[in-house]
């Protein structure tokens, strides 16, 4: 296999409207059909330039059928591995973070050898290189696995009615992710370009202010300073979905972004909160978001809540190793081993579990009195146990989008900013599609998708729009460059 | 967040208002807005409105309450109304009544609830050369009778609207009435939501002057003919054209029992001035040269009219806005589709023609048949090979002239006469010389900017009695030809651009048809060109009236 750039035409007049502005037959280096031709590598650096506006530039990349054939795949093997092979590759999924996973803190490491061997064989993970210790170190899970069967948590007895006492609830992550979104779709076009102080210039604030519809930002706020686009800003740079080109000293996205906003909006929340909290204490979040599900509208008594934590589920936390016959805590080579017993648990799982509920008050999701924790609106939302209606969004034939209040999921909402700029950030948002946003969109997506994203929340997708948005692909796609194609070495 | 899903009106903090069309209160809701805000679209799901000074001294000519409007706005609320809006309705609307202007002798004078607003009027340098004298008292003050207009058209811009209460000069009477039928003997008498216009006009405070709002194809004229005969005065209107002056004095004649020589044209060829006289805004704006005043102001007061009519009222150019503050104690109605203008001078309508005194949804109307339904389809129609390589390496106007006549098109226009066969189609275009070659092409008579008015008026009656089947037009036939059978409209070329434009030859075809009421509205467009991207600002204006498109292919 080798990877090269494709140039490819809508109809095989263009070849000739192509050869009209450049010497492209120079730059061919082998034709695939008559609408497919691979260009050299100088292709993009002496035409292109003089093709701007011509040819649309596309990352070569997998489809959503693809992706989704792939989990289908590895779901029909992790089904038909041993009982006990899958239990540790399940707690390696609990445990991972972006698909890499400890395996001291998943497994034990000379218990679960024959395991983990077994899952690298069957290429479900790989050990990473700078693995020193057998089974101990750092393994990256295959990005395609299904997720791990849901915990079964019953801690109905921990339910208990709100009390007086707990404390006002601070702001909440949904408002932020959307932000985030909208700031990370407004970030990739036009590029932003930050100073040597690590500021966004002022003319990039000032067009991000237009396309955010922030008056404020447009009229010469910093983009730092703002208290809202500047938390988001932070946000983006805390999960390091942003970064800054040493060179052109432009901001990037990562392209990890998206499966991090993936889902529905409790999902995006979810992920947030696993990548805020502390990495050897976001296991520990599962179970605070069952209970808080349970409670619904109630509050939860702690201590019930941990001693119903530890009889169901300890091992969740941390896996028991079996050391001389006795369940001892894991531990690092050369430490002394813990024992893993009752009072063990209050000193290390029941304050792990604090800290994290700790954190969560921080970001909104709860609120906590002495003994007590209740979710505020947005940890209820998080933990599936109060979400509200969900009212359509509308796109009218004249390309405009209206996004009421809890409409969109995060991940919606990045694309749609995508598509076009925010008009109106008010009681209900207005967005306006736009062929630029489109042509942008086509760098990475297909047209369908657009129009998938639009429909899954309007009644009715004008056939105006459809139309429209297809027209416009359709002119931008007339010229494809494809970048990263894989193609068997002899074609 | 309370939030409502059965209402459909959203609130937003900059004053718009946007209305879910697909809400089971929708309707009512409208209905209820008409009275204090202006409709700016109208696409499929969410109508956008807007509240704005005007549209809030409007409601509050028409005797609406700021309590009216506020609950209004919660009755139908789908989220909360923003806290911000409700102080801004209060201290708008308190704004309208609080002066007023009434008659004083051979004065007016302007009086003020409020001392405070009286001072801060008086020390306001534009306006102080239109005060008669200080009658010494802090809630009055006198004005000069011909300062009336500009005195109201200043205040207006100063945020403080002024209610005329001075009454108006009753014209010469004229003894007139409708006919019950037309020449050719259909029976025929004003629609129902005609005599509410008619009524809106002459009733309530300060009656007598103001602005009907109907959409094309809705009868204004005969709005206006109506209000005419029942005032039963002398009356002089103002028209856009040469064309709209002829189809307003031919449904004058028809449908009352004035005579031709009551009926006066007063025009670049004609200048009679009879008991009911049609001008143009053309003849009365001319000037022998740049310096001069326009000549032709004076006839406005050279008849004592009772009754001025301004057709298209978004369209009266400055100057007769300038001469209109002058016509003050004349009775004043403005007949117009929008009331948004290009310039942004929707407050000069207000202050000297009048407040808004009728409208209705053109849904409504298209509803009851009285306007007939239409579907916009774009037809992309591809260059040839040799044109497209022209294309490729030439400058953008050239690329635009390419594409605009791309010769594809005639074979486009062909099937499409064909679908047509049986319905009578017009052909516009801009570019002439195109044009004329598809004229040529389709043996089809052309009417443009060369043709003789009476080349015109003459093919303009073969194509309403039938004879002509298709008729080509060029920019001319953009503004107030009435030609009630056209149910096809073709646009081979256009300037993309401009809204009013597209508004106007759209309203070509919306007259009510026998049968389905059905129209058609073509555009010929050049595929993957610059006039495709120009044709979208086209659809967004389409859209935002409220009219879905659709695109198809040529092949």
């Amino acid at each position: 296999m080798r990877v090269v750039s494709v140039l490819e035409v809508a109809d095989e007049t263009a070849w000739s409207e192509l050869e009209a502005l450049v010497p492209l037959q120079d730059h061919v280096v082998d034709v695939l059909d008559a609408r497919r031709r691979i260009v050299g590598p100088r292709f993009e650096r002496d035409l292109l330039p003089q093709l701007q506006g011509r040819v649309l530039v596309r990352y070569a990349r997998r489809s959503a059928d693809q992706v989704e054939q792939a989990r289908v795949h590895l779901g029909e093997e992790v089904a038909a591995l041993r009982f006990d092979f899958r239990k540790v590759l399940f707690a390696a999924q609990r445990h991972a973070l972006e698909d890499v996973v400890v395996g001291r803190q998943a497994w034990d490491p000379e218990h679960d050898a024959q395991a983990v061997r077994a899952l690298c064989a069957a290429d479900l993970m790989t050990a990473l290189a700078d693995d020193a210790e057998p089974y101990e170190g750092r393994y990256q899970l295959h990005p395609d696995l299904p997720d791990p069967p849901a915990i079964a948590y019953d801690f109905a007895d921990a339910v208990m009615d709100e009390t007086d006492d707990l404390a006002e609830p601070k702001t909440g992550p949904v408002a932020l992710l959307h932000d985030m979104a909208s700031l990370a779709a407004t970030l990739e076009r036009p590029r932003v370009r930050m100073t040597h102080d690590r500021t966004v210039t002022k003319a990039d604030s000032k067009r991000l202010g237009k396309r955010l519809a922030a008056k404020d930002l447009s009229d010469g706020a910093s983009l730092e300073s703002h208290p809202r686009w500047g938390r988001a800003l932070r946000g983006l740079e805390a999960l390091h979905m942003i970064s800054l080109d040493a060179a052109s000293r432009e901001l990037h996205l990562d392209l990890g972004l998206e499966a991090t906003l993936a889902g529905e909006t409790e999902d995006a929340c979810d992920r947030l909160v696993h990548r805020l909290v502390d990495r050897d204490l976001h296991v520990v979040v599962p179970a605070v978001r069952a209970a808080l599900r349970q409670a619904g509208k109630g509050a939860v008594d702690e201590m019930v809540f941990l001693e119903l934590l530890r009889d169901q589920h300890r091992d969740v936390i941390f896996p028991a190793w079996l050391r001389q016959g006795a369940r001892v805590y894991p531990s690092l080579i050369g430490d002394d081993h813990k024992d893993y017993d009752e009072d063990a648990f209050d000193e290390i799982e029941a304050k792990m579990v604090r800290a994290v509920l700790g954190r969560m008050v921080a970001f909104g999701l709860i609120r906590r009195a002495p003994g007590v924790f209740a979710g505020t609106v947005d940890g209820r939302r998080w933990a599936k146990a109060g979400a509200g209606p969900h009212p359509p969004i509308w796109v009218s034939g004249d390309l405009e989008i209206i996004v009421p209040p809890d409409s969109i999921t995060p991940w919606e909402r990045f694309q749609i900013e995508r598509l076009g700029p925010c008009l109106q950030r008010d009681v209900v948002d207005r967005y306006r599609l736009e062929r630029e946003g489109l042509v942008t969109w086509l760098s990475t997506h297909d047209v369908s998708e657009a129009l998938s994203v639009l429909s899954r929340r309007c009644p009715g997708l004008p056939r105006a729009v459809t139309e429209t948005l297809e027209a416009w692909a359709g002119s931008a796609q007339r010229v494809v460059l494809t970048r990263g194609v894989l193609i068997e070495q002899d074609a | 967040m309370s939030y409502v899903p059965d209402n459909p009106l959203i609130a937003q903090s900059d004053h718009t208002l946007l209305l879910e069309t697909q809400s089971p209160r929708f309707e009512e809701a409208r209905d209820a807005l008409l009275a204090f805000a202006e409709l700016i679209k109208s696409p499929e799901y969410i109508h956008t409105w807007r509240i704005t000074s005007l549209s809030l001294w409007n409601a509050a000519a028409a005797g609406h309450s700021a309590d009216e409007v506020i609950d209004t706005l919660k009755r139908f609320a789908k989220y909360p109304v923003p806290e911000s809006l409700l102080p801004t309705i209060r201290e708008k609307m308190a704004r309208y009544g609080r002066l007023r202007l009434v008659r004083d002798g051979e004065f007016l004078r302007l009086e003020a609830d409020d001392a405070a607003d009286l001072a801060e009027i008086r020390a306001a340098k534009q306006l102080r050369d239109l005060f008669a004298d200080d009658l010494g008292d802090p809630y009055a003050v006198r004005v000069l009778a011909r300062k009336r207009g500009e005195l109201k058209q200043v205040l207006t811009a100063f945020g403080h609207p002024v209610q005329d209460l001075a009454g108006y000069d009753d014209g010469d009477a004229l003894a007139m009435s409708l006919v019950e039928r037309t020449p050719d003997g259909k029976r025929w008498h004003l629609r129902d939501y005609q005599l509410d216009a008619i009524d809106a006009f002459q009733a309530g405070p300060g009656a007598g002057s103001g602005v009907v709002v109907l959409p094309c194809g809705a009868g204004k004229t005969m709005v206006g003919i109506g209000a005419m005969v029942r005032l039963g005065m002398r009356t002089l209107i103002l028209c856009t054209g040469q064309i709209a002056l002829q189809q307003w004095k031919r449904e004058i004649l028809e449908r009352t029992s004035l005579t031709e020589d009551q009926v006066g044209e007063y025009t670049a060829e004609t200048k009679q001035i009879a008991a009911v006289t049609l001008t143009t805004y053309q003849i009365l704006t001319w000037r022998p040269n740049k310096l001069a005043p326009p000549v032709h102001f004076r006839l406005f007061h050279e008849a004592s009219w009772g009754l001025v009519i301004y057709d298209e009222v978004h369209l009266l150019p400055a100057p007769i806005f300038r001469e209109s503050a002058y016509l003050q104690a004349r009775r004043r109605l403005g007949l117009t589709a929008t009331l948004v203008r290009e310039d942004g001078n929707e407050g000069d309508v207000f202050a000297l023609i009048g407040p808004k005194r009728f409208d209705m949804p053109w849904k409504r109307l298209e509803e009851q048949g009285w306007i007939a339904t239409a579907k916009c389809v774009e037809v992309r129609v591809p260059l040839s090979t040799e044109d497209r390589m022209a294309a490729v390496s030439a400058d953008a106007t050239e690329k635009y002239r390419i594409a605009s006549r791309n010769a594809r098109k005639g074979a486009v226009l062909e099937k499409l006469l064909a679908r047509h066969a049986d319905q009578q189609i017009l052909v516009l275009g801009t570019y002439l010389d195109h044009l004329e070659f598809l004229a040529r092409r389709f043996d089809m008579p052309i009417i443009s900017g060369d043709t003789p008015a009476a080349d015109r008026r003459a093919l303009y009656q073969r194509f309403r009695s039938g004879e002509l089947r298709v008729l080509a037009m060029s920019k001319v036939g953009n503004f107030s030809v009435d030609l009630p059978n056209a149910s096809v409209a073709i646009q081979v070329s256009g300037s993309w651009g401009s809204r009013q434009e597209e508004a106007q030859r759209l309203g070509r075809i919306l007259r009510p048809k026998e049968g389905q009421n059905q129209a058609w509205f073509y555009t010929l467009v050049t595929a993957d060109s610059v006039e495709q991207e120009y044709a979208e600002r086209r659809q967004l204006f389409l859209a935002e009236q409220g009219y879905p498109y659709r695109i198809e292919a040529a092949d």
